[in-house]
């Protein structure tokens, strides 16, 4: 594999590892034929993030597929977070100072090599190391989604600059008439420290308003301040799509045919709406698990009393309820059923064959202890490419392991 | 109990803007009194925790276009509120380019100052902005823990030097000590000094300019007064003072009290630190 | 210009005293090294020497000559103490850090003498600070015994060409190695952190490299914790040499000009942290 990323756009190029580094602690990186995918996903995997690179991105692309033997040898790795944002930290001087930026895999030492070659003849070489895991896919399907939202980045940063920057969630409520941001106060022990702001805007604010549905969508301020980061500095308007609460929001940025950014955040459940219980065949789901899903109010971190006697109309208890589901690593039997694999439909390819189920949102909680705020959300279903066995590392191939039986020194 | 008022003129919503804020370097929570004229930030701290005393007094119409005000009861026409100054300054910070700012009394799940706030946008509609401050209602018969303090005589009352060196100065020196000692005189004298195991450093300023307002005492000229204060109290209020051309009135009573006074612009502030001992 | 027989009666206590028009001059350099506490001073007639030392292993020296300063008088050969550094910078710039144009602050240092304290007054704008520091017994300096004589490599260069590679050290590495050759890669610099290893090249003839002479392979390795302090030097200076010896120890000296265009040294020295052959690469 051997990439070259031309001077002018090894700026933008960390710019998104910028953006990505908000969201997660590892870069799922994947050379496809048709770019090179960037991906992430927060540690409560609410959050996901990817950027694809078109091969006109680069001076030279080329995937290296085509000097390999087989599939299996395809590069589909993760690096850390932090390893990759050391190469790209002070976007000023990459602009003023590279000329060109190199990617390159080094087999025989597992390490994936970006060099950046500088003015006066500097040439600054990173060996990362690397995890050889599964592809990171999100499942989203953007023509489900009956809300679009076209707006340039102007309009989203005035926006959120009227929240304080400690502001976890805000809540994007729309009808035909007006949009509006809102932000989301959780239990707050003293309620005289929290000032509640509101936002209205009106539909030409937007370059595209199609509202289809009214909704009430609360997601992770933090997530979106990721986003606007990104395209502020492209100056690139942002697309939002999505649906009900607790269907995930897609923030989209594209850029003609060079690159593309799509950040898919999990909402709040509205826990009045019907319940959003996904096809039993869930890759790595036990039937134990399933049958603890169904069930409104499982385990709950928090003591729902306290919630119940809010009087809001919509109850958050859902929220609260993350069912302490384990993520088993994919049995035998769950191999080679094609059915499950899901292609990353943020790219607007049709769904497979799953049209019986309401929706295609996970609904389990993969719940984290001690991480921030997006524990409460909803968490996103990722499928895993079962294309490759995953004998050689189990541990470090699995996104979240919690079932007792993988840990072999276990009581 | 209804409050309303609005301010329309930009000028005026920074400027008011730049009070809260001076208030908010000073204190966490203060009590906000509200009257047909005038507005007051107060602060009474106990000795026990810190024995500060902040008395600010805001002319109303210097500020608001408009001002509607039904207190308490008829005779007590005011309101007094427990509030926290930089919660308002936080959501009058969105407002810094605003058409204008209404700020009313609302109960919302708790009584709040509630600040609607309308942004210009390119196209011809106002966008708004709305903030729900909570804040508590302090009841009547409390009111009067919140009596304008009566000054103390005063062994000495000059102005402060320029406050662009005075806050390099203090600054420097929070970073050796927890403790400065302020010593003037009424001949212009005024030195700044800490003093610590590893070292002594005091700065001097003359001819700093004596303010009239008060009757001259017996007291000799050249006798210098002192006043050991907590620096980071000191540096808070200079940090504060966003207008370097206002002069600022120092007073001290040996060993006792330091207490600055500035007025500008129907704004007056007064802020007082007790002295520590060593 | 130090001794001079008509200085005033009310300097004639003092065993050194040195007046300067700008104390930015002064408190910039001594910046350089301030990575502890305390300093040790040494004064002679050719100036003042401050020396900062960290775990036995690395030394910096920030050099004062005399003709710096306005006046300079010191009465004995030798005048040493030690101070606390920290304290001397927050007096020095008690007018503030950053320069505003125009103003400039003046500073005035005397000493009596062993046991009295360091008096330091600086003026700006008519307002007067004066401070007393005291003074300590010296600590005994480090002799790190590197002789131009026993130098293997030597390369000078530009201080941009290391600037960005110094401050974006990857301190998830224990050691910093600095690899300088007669052939490619000719001065690299490297760490094994928790990213991984990443290497900056320097070719020598790169247009920031200003004199290039090296004999033999050499790949020294230093712990980072010790030579990360050199950055602020580094920073601050124009050209920089980097010398190892055939110890492996290693030498930068920084050419820092001042807000008036004349020219000081800063140095470091640091004992390397392994023994490594030095004629194979690492």
């Amino acid at each position: 594999m051997k990439c070259i990323i031309p001077g002018i756009n090894v700026k933008v190029f960390g710019r998104a590892v910028h953006s990505l580094s908000k969201i997660g602690e590892e870069i799922y990186f994947e050379p496809l034929d048709d770019g090179l995918a960037l991906r992430t996903v927060n540690l409560s995997r609410s959050a996901f993030a990817s950027f694809i690179f078109r091969p006109s991105f680069f001076s030279i692309y080329d995937d290296g597929h085509a000097t390999l033997r087989n599939d299996d040898d395809v590069l589909k790795c993760k690096i850390g977070m932090k390893s990759c944002l050391s190469i790209f930290r002070s976007l000023s001087s990459l602009e003023k100072s590279v000329d060109r930026c190199k990617i390159t895999l080094n087999m025989d030492d597992c390490r994936l090599v970006f060099q950046l070659f500088c003015r006066h003849g500097i040439v600054k070489t990173f060996n990362l190391t690397f995890i050889e895991c599964e592809t990171l896919q999100a499942v989203f399907s953007k023509e489900k989604c009956n809300n679009v939202l076209t707006a340039q980045t102007r309009l989203l940063c005035d926006a959120v600059t009227n929240f304080q920057a400690s502001q976890e969630e805000v809540t994007l409520i729309v009808s035909k008439e007006k949009v509006s941001f809102k932000n989301y106060i959780e239990d707050e022990p003293d309620l005289k420290k929290v000032v509640h702001t509101v936002l209205d805007l009106v539909p030409e604010e937007f370059d595209l308003f199609q509202i289809d549905a009214p909704a009430d969508i609360t997601f992770c301020l933090k997530e979106l301040r990721a986003v606007l980061t990104f395209s502020e500095a492209a100056n690139m308007p942002v697309t939002m799509r999505f649906d009900v609460s607790g269907r995930p929001i897609a923030f989209c940025i594209d850029s003609d045919s060079t690159f593309e950014g799509n950040f898919l955040l999990a909402t709040l459940a509205d826990y009045s709406s019907q319940s959003q219980v996904t096809a039993s065949s869930q890759v790595g789901l036990t039937p134990q698990t399933q049958g603890q899903r169904s069930k409104p109010s499982v385990s709950a971190q928090r003591s729902t009393a306290r919630r119940a006697n809010n009087g809001s109309s919509k109850s958050k208890t859902a929220l609260k309820n993350m069912s302490k589901v384990s993520v088993e690593p994919p049995t035998q039997s769950d191999q080679g059923n094609e059915d499950r694999i899901l292609p990353i439909s943020l790219l607007g390819e049709p769904e497979p064959q799953r049209q019986d189920s309401p929706t295609n949102i996970e609904e389990e909680g993969t719940f984290v202890p001690g991480t921030p705020p997006g524990k409460r959300f909803k968490s996103l279903f990722f499928g895993m490419s079962q294309s490759t066995t995953t004998g050689s590392q189990p541990s470090s191939t699995q996104h979240q392991v919690l079932a007792a039986d993988t840990d072999d020194e276990g009581d | 109990m209804r409050f309303r008022g609005k301010i329309i003129d930009i000028g005026c919503i920074q400027h008011f803007t730049r009070v809260v804020t001076t208030i908010s370097k000073l204190v966490k929570s203060c009590t906000l009194r509200i009257t047909t004229d005038t507005l007051y930030f107060i602060l009474s701290e106990r000795m026990v925790t810190g024995g500060t005393g902040i008395w600010c007094q805001v002319s109303q119409n210097h500020f608001f276009d408009e001002f509607n005000l039904d207190g308490v009861s008829a005779e007590a026409n005011e309101i007094y509120l427990e509030v926290n100054p930089d919660l308002m300054v936080r959501a009058l910070r969105t407002a810094q380019n605003a058409k204008s700012v209404k700020i009313k009394l609302t109960k919302k799940h708790m009584p709040c100052l509630t600040l609607e706030v309308e942004l210009p946008t390119l196209a011809a509609h106002s966008r708004l902005v709305t903030h729900d401050v909570p804040v508590n209602v302090i009841p009547r018969r409390l009111w009067d823990e919140f009596e304008e303090p009566e000054l103390p005589d005063f062994d000495v009352t000059l102005f402060m030097p320029c406050v662009k060196i005075l806050r390099n100065v203090v600054d420097r020196m929070k970073n050796l000590s927890n403790f400065l000692t302020i010593s003037a005189n009424n001949s212009g004298e005024m030195n700044f000094g800490v003093s610590t195991d590893i070292a002594t450093i005091k700065t001097h300023f003359k001819d700093v300019g004596h303010p009239n307002w008060r009757e001259t005492s017996d007291r000799d000229p050249k006798e210098f007064a002192d006043a050991r204060i907590d620096i980071r109290k000191l540096a808070q209020f200079l940090v504060g003072q966003q207008l370097s051309s206002v002069k600022i009135i120092c007073n001290l009573v040996h060993e006792h009290l330091a207490h600055f006074f500035i007025v500008h612009d129907d704004v007056s502030l007064q802020y007082s630190l007790p002295v520590v001992n060593s | 210009m130090s001794l001079s027989t008509q200085e005033s009666d009310e300097n004639a206590q003092y065993v050194l005293y040195a007046r300067l028009d700008n104390a930015k001059t002064m408190a910039n350099i001594l910046k350089a090294v301030h990575f502890k506490d305390t300093a040790i001073i040494f004064a002679s007639e050719n100036g003042l020497k401050v020396t900062v030392e960290d775990c036995k292993c690395v030394q910096a020296n920030a050099f004062l000559q005399s003709s710096l300063f306005q006046e300079f008088v010191i009465k004995e050969e030798q005048v040493t103490f030690k101070i606390n550094l920290t304290v001397l910078l927050e007096c020095l710039n008690i007018f503030g850090a950053s320069s505003i144009p125009g103003a400039t602050t003046a500073l005035k240092m005397c000493h009596e003498g062993y046991g009295t304290p360091l008096t330091l007054l600086l003026e700006e704008n008519g307002v007067l600070t004066d401070c007393s520091l005291k003074t300590l017994e010296p600590d005994e300096t480090l002799d790190f015994n590197f002789l131009s004589t026993n130098v293997v490599n030597k390369i000078i260069t530009k201080s941009e060409c290391l600037k960005a590679a110094f401050s974006e050290l990857d301190l998830s590495s224990d050691i910093l190695e600095i690899l300088m050759s007669p052939d490619e890669p000719y001065f690299r610099l490297s760490t094994f952190g928790n990213a991984g290893s990443i290497h900056s090249e320097f070719p020598k003839e790169s247009d920031l490299v200003e004199s290039f002479q090296c004999n033999k392979t050499q790949a020294n390795r230093y712990k980072i914790s010790l030579l990360k302090p050199s950055v602020k030097a580094l920073m601050q200076s124009t050209r920089v040499s980097v010398r190892t010896d055939n110890r492996g120890f290693l030498s930068m000296q920084y050419m820092i000009k001042t807000e008036d265009g004349q020219v000081c040294f800063v140095e470091f020295f640091c004992c390397p942290d392994e023994e490594l052959e030095n004629d194979e690469y690492s």
